[in-house]
């Protein structure tokens, strides 16, 4: 097979502008599917860059929660319930609310999440976030993500040069004395931790008793799958217990699928499998048909249906190919744009690039396999 | 073992090398179309070409000449009597069987039918290919001495679209004759052609079968080029005369 005249490749590059045209269909395809899997992993990720980075073993949600962009609250006193299990070590709260930010340098307002926990213990994991988390015993102290949208104003540049920043967060005037960095997403565009007495102020809401996350820290050793099935007993249908990985887990599956913006991006992506798919099938076929009289020829020569099958995927496949390399390329570059643009956590990875070569493949693949079927009126009988 | 009736027996063994027929056809019968609309092509034809003859089948046009020669060449199914070609019949044969065959034929055509994004040169090495023991190199080698008989030495490079119609026809019979076939199946190889250019092309036919010792079967209303052929077979109204 090695041997033979590689009639696949000289058949496609015989005509250098039919073949560059197919090749810029197959890297439009390539490119849409990078940006529309970039976007849609980028809104995971952002969406669930808390939940991923939770501290802890098991989850409590209210059973009204179906995702951490709208988390429902519930009784506080419902987590100190666990700690009646022998295997739990401690619990925690985590207090998530949305409040209004007020840009200091220009006054423009725009909506942030806002995170509560005890200062002795930070709920999730992020840059420094550990070390900072005992400024926020003072009063009206917190944290900024320097990761929030630029319309928030420069507050991690200015916190790091040392100078004082402080700003309105619901018409309450705080004071920055930290930044950590959790990321920008689609629900909000920028992230404030604190106490959960300076976050209780913020909120206006003296009630402390309403919460809308627990976290269980399991003793070690203790089995979490065990620990869960126990605890779901005890709690009925009053709370949702979850391990940390379930949590991301449904986290992913409710963008993807019950949420219209995950929808869309899954839709570009398919929409761009589509256009390379048309584009692939047309040239493929086109050739083809232009050429039924010399494939008959090879036909009545010797050549097996096989054998001409073989070339319409060899050409798939290098149209797939040739259009992957120029088109991540091309997608690479267009994420550090949009990555500077929106905040957007836009990363090229190993993941992505094989799943955008598995879907290049296989798109390349169906058309050849299609457009094969216009091999049968090669028919060597009517050549002569 | 003297029988001669027994045309479907699986002779394939014996003759194969030997002096028996190159072709032998008996009680062929050919229909086209379906149905009330069928309407039958050949006539009990029978006829035999001893090996290493040249042959060439004339008549009117439609009188079943090109069929004969493409269920000679494996190209169409059988559908009654027997068509054993090189000791191999093809009454009932196997899909492998009819691509072994047509492997062991060299096919010159009206039109040339040479792949246009192939050079002369790769044009002819699709013929020599198919021999899966060729090595890369030899494989050009052959190609080119094969084009150099032709004398296309000089057009090894040049793509079907460069060349006039008679280098192409002179292509397309080293493509036919470089896979060493024993038999060529050639019909109308001068149509296409200028009287000068077919006449050098069936020629080039005659002499490179004679020198590789292959068979060939001509179909052709050409009357100018009878005088190359050991004979000459008249067919009408889809019988053999």
């Amino acid at each position: 097979m090695w041997r033979d005249l590689p009639i696949a490749w000289l058949q496609l590059t015989h005509s250098k502008a039919k073949f560059t045209v197919a090749v810029t269909g197959v890297v439009v395809a390539v490119l849409l599917m990078w940006m529309q899997l970039g976007f849609l992993d980028a809104l995971y990720r952002s969406a669930t860059s808390v939940a991923r980075h939770l501290r802890g073993d098991l989850v409590l949600l209210s059973p009204n929660t179906k995702t951490f962009m709208q988390l429902e609250p519930f009784a506080k006193r419902h987590i100190a319930r666990s700690l009646g299990h022998e295997g739990v070590a401690n619990v925690y709260a985590l207090y998530v609310g949305m409040a209004m930010w007020k840009n200091p340098w220009n006054g423009e307002k725009r909506r942030l999440f806002v995170f509560g926990m005890e200062p002795d213990y930070a709920t999730f994991e992020a840059d420094g976030l550990e070390e900072l988390l005992p400024i926020t015993l003072a009063p009206d102290v917190g944290i900024f993500d320097a990761a929030s949208r630029p319309e928030f104003g420069p507050v991690g540049k200015s916190v790091r040069h040392g100078e004082p920043v402080a700003a309105e967060i619901n018409g309450r005037l705080i004071r920055i004395a930290g930044v950590t960095t959790i990321g920008a997403g689609f629900q909000a565009d920028g992230n404030f931790v604190t106490s959960t007495a300076n976050y209780l102020r913020i909120m206006n809401d003296p009630r402390s008793s309403i919460v809308q996350v627990g976290l269980i820290r399991l003793k070690p050793g203790a089995d979490s799958k065990q620990v869960q099935r126990d605890l779901a007993a005890m709690y009925g249908n009053e709370m949702t217990v979850m391990t940390t990985d379930e949590v991301v887990a449904r986290e992913y599956d409710f963008l993807t699928r019950t949420a219209p913006i995950g929808f869309v991006f899954t839709l570009g992506t398919i929409v761009g499998c589509v256009i390379g798919f048309a584009i692939v099938y047309q040239v493929l076929y086109t050739d083809i048909s232009n050429h039924l009289p010399q494939f008959a020829t090879l036909k009545a020569m010797g050549y097996t249906d096989r054998y001409l099958a073989s070339v319409v995927v060899q050409e798939a496949l290098i149209l797939a190919a040739a259009g992957f390399i120029p088109g991540s390329l091309l997608g690479m570059a267009l994420f550090a744009v949009a990555k500077a643009a929106t905040m957007l956590p836009m990363y090229v990875t190993w993941d992505r690039a094989i799943e955008v070569f598995v879907l290049t493949f296989t798109m390349c693949t169906v058309s050849g396999l299609l457009a094969m079927r216009r091999l049968r009126a090669a028919d060597p009988a009517e050549i002569f | 073992m003297t029988t001669i009736t027994d045309t479907t027996a699986k002779s394939a063994s014996f003759a194969t090398g030997s002096e028996g027929p190159a072709i032998r056809v008996r009680g062929l019968n050919h229909f086209f179309g379906e149905g009330e609309l069928r309407k039958q092509i050949l006539f009990d034809v029978d006829f035999e070409i001893a090996a290493g003859e040249v042959v060439i089948l004339t008549g009117p046009s439609g009188c079943g000449k090109t069929t004969l020669l493409s269920l000679i060449g494996g190209l169409r199914a059988i559908m009654e009597g027997s068509v054993q070609v090189l000791g191999r019949e093809l009454y009932g044969a196997t899909r492998e069987e009819i691509i072994a065959s047509r492997r062991q034929t060299g096919f010159v055509f009206q039109l040339h039918n040479l792949l246009d994004f192939l050079t002369a040169r790769q044009n002819v090495e699709m013929s020599v290919q198919l021999d899966a023991a060729i090595s890369v190199r030899e494989r050009k080698h052959r190609a080119e001495a094969m084009l150099a008989k032709v004398g296309l030495a000089n057009r090894l490079d040049y793509y079907p679209t460069a060349l006039s119609g008679g280098q192409r026809q002179r292509v397309s019979i080293a493509r036919a004759l470089a896979g060493e076939p024993r038999l060529i199946l050639a019909d109308e190889p001068t149509a296409a052609l200028d009287s000068h250019s077919g006449r050098q092309a069936v020629e080039l036919v005659q002499a490179m079968a004679r020198e590789q010792g292959c068979t060939v079967l001509m179909v052709t209303h050409d009357t100018r080029i009878l005088d190359i052929a050991d004979r000459v077979v008249r067919m009408e109204d889809g019988r053999m005369l």
